[in-house]
């Protein structure tokens, strides 16, 4: 019997971090002019961590989320997943993705939409397969699971994606803004449920979000992104007690995380706003 | 060149939105009125109407039309003859619509996977499209003889474009996040062609189905007319009946014709009311 390297993620690698060194993107605009999405971005996060994303509108966020997903190549810098780079972690099914929208497939049940992930690159799915009419059960769609997408509120949909993605039991999830759509209710109750399939998981999350209390419940680490050009400008550690329930959204410390979060959010966007206006001069 | 393409994609997309939104508006009212005088009364009325013009233009002028129960009289006398020549035309016609499809849908999937490909085919299959295919139909014939070679070659030609730009649209019509969802668990080419991007297609499909099963019947009879020594069809039996004056058999012909159309119209919505449950579900929502 040989000794094999100790594994102990699903995906066979060896280590949920995500590292991100001096990652800049560049698109260049119809009329020939250079946007720079990001400025020399540098972010570790350790395993196991829930990381948020919180910045103005266009700060590159989703550009920072889908070069980490290998989505989108960066022009210079580089960036590791689970040891190795985005592509390669992606084929070895390590990364679970909630876009914005629920993007289900309408012709599917929702059973059938959260189980196809594993149809597709089938040599890397975890054995045994995770049990999905449970993990539908639990995220509150038992009774909708032979129901077709566009027959659940939007709510309902969204929830079917998480648990799409949590499915394939990833070393990393990644989500762009998956609850911007929602009311306020149904937002916290998704950050509950969300919150207990990651307690099952453990599982690296990047989540951007454009709400400072949602950042605060949900993760270890806040992220403060400023644009023009978009740039990590502070990390805030989140230390408050897990499990998270709504009533700490009452606490003190809570609002003292709040409050932090929403000052240097403030000194980023007016930051932001000056530098749009010195270039406005020019 | 982009242009024309794009006008032409633009086109086959106003194509598809205008045929699904009739084909649906029309399904919605028809599954509960439909046994309601309401439904059938205004149709029922206008028939008789349409008769009545019919059968006072007939009598009036003889040689514009013949008198409706000679039409159906010739349909009484020799019903044999028209369900053999019939099914000659439909065979021709969904042999022709078989071809096409098989063809265009390959090359929109070439098209759709391969930029290189898109290039090259657009361009003439944009040029095949402003061309007016029946004037084809001589030269085929005088290259390929009396047999089913022209009129298959012509049915599938005029069956191609619709499919081939309908397909190609719908399997771009892909939400990007979708997409990406996919690509993040490192699904094939082949395996997103299969599960994402050809269901997502067929509700363009079927609108295309809708267009083309109709134009099938006519190139087939196109082609028919075209070819004098044919031996039979209902093209044929159209061109022979005029050449001896025998206006009511070229009526009954066509009379034919048109409930052969109406039917392959039928049978197209009834399979795609099958198929595309899904998307007819959103549609009653909204
Ligand atoms: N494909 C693209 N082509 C050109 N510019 C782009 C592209 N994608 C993003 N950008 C630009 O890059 C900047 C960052 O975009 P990004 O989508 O990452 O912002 P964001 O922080 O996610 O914003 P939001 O909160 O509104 O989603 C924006 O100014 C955007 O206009
Ligand atoms: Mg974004």
């Amino acid at each position: 019997m040989t000794l094999a390297a100790p594994s102990k993620l699903g995906s066979g690698l060896v280590d949920a971090s995500i590292d991100v060194t001096g990652a800049r993107r560049t698109y260049e605009l119809p009329d020939l002019s250079h946007l720079v999405a990001l400025h020399d971005v540098d972010l570790s996060i350790e395993s196991g961590t829930f990381v948020s994303v919180i910045g103005p509108s266009g700060c590159g966020k989703s550009t920072l989320l889908r070069i980490i997903g290998g989505l989108e190549q960066p022009d210079a810098g580089s960036v590791t997943v689970c040891g190795v780079s985005p592509k390669e972690a992606a084929a070895a099914k390590a990364l679970g993705f909630v876009p914005q929208t629920p993007a289900l497939l309408p012709w599917l049940t929702v059973l059938k939409n959260v189980t196809l992930p594993t149809k597709v690159n089938k040599r890397r799915n975890r054995t045994p397969l995770p049990d999905m009419e449970d993990l539908l059960r639990k995220a509150g769609l038992g009774d909708a699971m032979h129901k077709l997408p566009l027959q659940l509120s939007g709510g309902m949909q969204q929830r079917a994606a998480i648990v799409r993605a949590f499915g394939l039991r990833p070393d990393v999830m990644l989500m762009d803004e998956p609850f911007s759509a929602l009311d306020e209710f149904t937002r916290e109750a998704l950050q509950e449920q969300l919150l207990d399939l990651w307690e099952e998981t453990r599982s690296t999350v990047v989540f951007v979000t454009h709400s400072v209390s949602e950042a605060v419940r949900l993760s270890d680490r806040v992220v403060v992104m400023a644009p023009r050009p978009g740039r990590i400008v502070d990390v805030i550690d989140v230390d408050l007690p897990r499990p998270r329930p709504a009533a700490l959204l009452e606490s003190p410390e809570f609002h003292h995380y709040e409050g932090a979060v929403r000052d240097r959010l403030r000194e980023a966007f007016e930051h932001g706003s000056r530098a749009g206006a010195a270039k406005g001069d020019q | 060149m982009t242009v024309i393409e794009e006008r032409a994609a633009g086109l086959g997309r106003g194509v598809v939105a205008a045929t699904t939104r009739d084909v649906r508006a029309h399904r919605r009212r028809r599954r509960l009125a439909f046994l309601r005088p309401t439904y059938w009364a205004p149709f029922a009325v206008m028939l008789v109407v349409v008769a009545a013009g019919w059968h006072l233009g007939a009598e009036r002028m003889p040689y514009l039309l013949p008198p409706l129960s000679d039409v159906f009289g010739v349909l009484r006398d020799e019903p044999g003859y028209f369900v053999e020549n019939s099914w000659v035309t439909l065979r021709e016609a969904l042999i022709g619509l078989g071809i096409g499809f098989a063809v265009a849908f390959l090359l929109a999937i070439l098209i759709s996977e391969v930029p290189v490909a898109r290039r090259a085919i657009m361009p003439i299959a944009v040029v095949l499209n402003v061309t007016p295919l029946v004037a084809i139909a001589p030269a085929l014939v005088v290259a390929f003889g009396f047999g089913a070679a022209p009129k298959l070659i012509l049915t599938s030609l005029i069956c191609f474009f619709p499919i081939l730009i309908n397909t190609a649209v719908g399997l771009r019509s892909v939400p990007k996040q979708v997409l990406q969802v996919f690509q993040t668990m490192d699904a094939s080419r082949w395996e997103v062609l299969r599960h994402i991007r050809i269901p997502g297609s067929l509700p363009y499909v079927f609108a295309a189905l809708q267009i083309v099963f109709p134009l099938s019947v006519i190139g087939a009879v196109v082609a028919e007319l075209s070819a004098a020594g044919s031996s039979a069809g209902l093209g044929t039996t159209i061109q022979v009946a005029t050449s001896m004056n025998r206006l009511s058999m070229v009526w009954a012909a066509i009379f034919v014709l048109a409930l052969m159309g109406s039917l392959l119209l039928l049978f197209a919505t009834v399979v795609e009311r099958k198929v595309l449950h899904w998307h007819e579900s959103k549609q009653s929502d909204s």
